[in-house]
């Protein structure tokens, strides 16, 4: 199942060109592809480390990570406080990021994941 | 709002089969399967061998984190945290047995092996770390249990840089042979040394004293007993004090440039020690009374550049600026006795001394004390 959707589009970056200098792409369970900045994915450790890895695992080189385990709403709530918390890093604003309770558990659990 | 899927049977950990929910909180459920903690092991290691071997591009980062996600949670992280000892130990045994073969090799051919090993090792070691992070965030944190690096390390040293292998005793003379060429006057090539460079960060990152043990003991070993014998050759020839002094320092600054090309900065100010021991603290008397060019006769010459620099190296070790205070005393207490009454020529000398001590002492107290104490 690759359908290749894609989820609301405040979270699509440009590709320059057909090139993905920059960008990643995250793929969630169900095969929805969601492509972020690197600088956003690099707020999670986990793929911090992955990207930046020495010897080079698959996934930096393709510049693109599957997550079989993370649903497609999740992984857009992920996505979503990447940006949200490179927006409010400086700390000079303040906003609440917004979490519905149905799905703290499985968000908390896959930031517990990506040690985001 | 979201595109919910119709199967939301999705959650971060396998689902139990046969399980249809609504969107809800889910509870805890554990696959309890006692083999799974060893296969997935067995999995991550031969994950990690891959990455010893380079071919790294093949593995699927994700799905080895989780792995490790998965063990952690399943309760098995003892079990992996000893996995990747051993398994890091291992390759680097294989590592070591290798670079065997290159025993007869040039130095330069052995420290490259050496050094291309260890950047694969320390590769080796971040990359296995960053898939077991999990495993370091949870257990090596809450257990103080070494974090992965530091098992690397471990590894390398009990592997590579036995105590009673061949790798410590090749390094050491190595070294050696560098610096003795260097003294020579021979131009050792940028490359090789560049490499001992290599090496010896290698040691100090390997801690555990291996590098003062390896290469700066035998080192400053050397240089003491040359400094030793230099001394003894000097102090039998005809030079004079301000002569001895000049080469002291001269071969103090060598051996420091010697030591920022090829070792560990620490080491400069060691080597610096070791050189004045050995060629002033033992022979302080001797040089600040040497008859005809010591110090009262510099004081009388105004060899103010000498007299500097006896200052400076004597400042360095016991004894040495209390050895100086003690002659000039002596000397003012001459010059005293031979003025005599002659007061203009007194007080003349003592503005020329206090003068000369704020100058060229850079205002040293003691002295300005005995000049006091004599001229009251």
């Amino acid at each position: 199942m690759t359908g290749k959707g894609e989820a609301a589009a405040q979270h699509r970056e440009e590709e320059e060109d057909g090139e993905m200098v920059g960008v990643v792409k995250l793929i969630s369970a169900e095969g929805f592809e969601f492509v972020i900045d690197k600088k956003a994915a690099m707020v999670s450790n986990t793929l911090r480390n992955m990207l930046t890895s020495p010897g080079g695992f698959a996934e930096s080189r393709d510049n693109e990570v599957r997550f079989p385990e993370i649903s497609t709403a999740i992984l857009e709530k992920i996505c979503q406080y990447f940006y949200w918390s490179l927006h409010y890093a400086s700390g000079k604003e303040t906003a609440e990021f917004p979490i519905e309770p149905e799905i703290t558990l499985e968000l908390m659990m896959a930031a517990n994941y990506l040690d985001t | 709002m979201y595109p919910i899927p119709a199967d939301a049977s999705a959650t971060v950990q396998r689902p139990p089969p046969g399980r249809r929910t609504a969107p809800r909180i889910q509870p805890f459920k554990r696959v309890a399967d006692p083999d799974f903690v060893l296969r997935t092991c067995l999995t991550l290691s031969s994950a990690f061998r891959q990455i010893y071997a380079g071919n790294a591009a093949d593995l699927n980062f994700e799905s080895l984190y989780r792995c490790t996600y998965n063990v952690c949670v399943g309760h098995g992280d003892e079990v992996l945290y000893t996995q990747v000892a051993t398994t890091m130990a291992a390759e680097v045994e294989k590592l070591a047995g290798s670079l065997d073969s290159t025993a007869s090799a040039s130095d330069d051919e052995f420290l490259r092996e050496l050094l291309g090993r260890w950047k694969k090792h320390s590769n080796a070691v971040t990359m296995i770390r960053d898939v077991v992070m999990y495993m370091e965030r949870s257990f090596v944190e809450f257990r103080h249990k070494a974090p992965v690096r530091e098992l690397g390390l471990r590894a390398w040293r009990d592997g590579m840089l036995r105590p009673d292998g061949e790798v410590r005793p090749r390094l050491r003379a190595a070294l050696l042979q560098m610096a003795r060429r260097d003294r020579a006057g021979e131009a050792v090539d940028v490359p090789l040394r560049d490499l001992m460079a290599g090496a010896t960060k290698m040691l100090v990152e390997v801690g555990d004293g291996l590098y003062e043990e390896v290469l700066e003991a035998p080192f400053l070993d050397e240089v003491r007993w040359l400094c030793a014998g230099e001394s003894v050759r000097l102090l039998a020839s005809p030079c004079g004090c301000g002569e001895y002094l000049r080469t002291v320092e001269s071969m103090m600054d060598a051996e420091k440039a010697r030591v920022s090309r090829f070792l560990d900065a620490q080491t400069e100010e060691k080597v610096a020690a070791v050189v004045l021991a050995e060629m002033v603290e033992k022979n302080v008397a001797r040089l600040v009374g040497m008859e005809g060019s010591g110090l009262a006769s510099m004081l009388v010459d105004g060899r103010y550049w000498d007299l500097t620099r006896m200052h400076r190296l004597l400042g360095r070790v016991q004894g040495g600026v209390p050895a100086m205070r003690d002659c000039m005393n002596a000397h003012f207490q001459e010059m005293k006795n031979t003025a005599g009454d002659d007061e203009r020529l007194l007080s003349r000398e003592k503005e020329r001394y206090r003068e000369m001590i704020n100058g060229v002492f850079r205002g040293e107290a003691s002295f300005h004390a005995a000049l006091d104490s004599c001229f009251t």
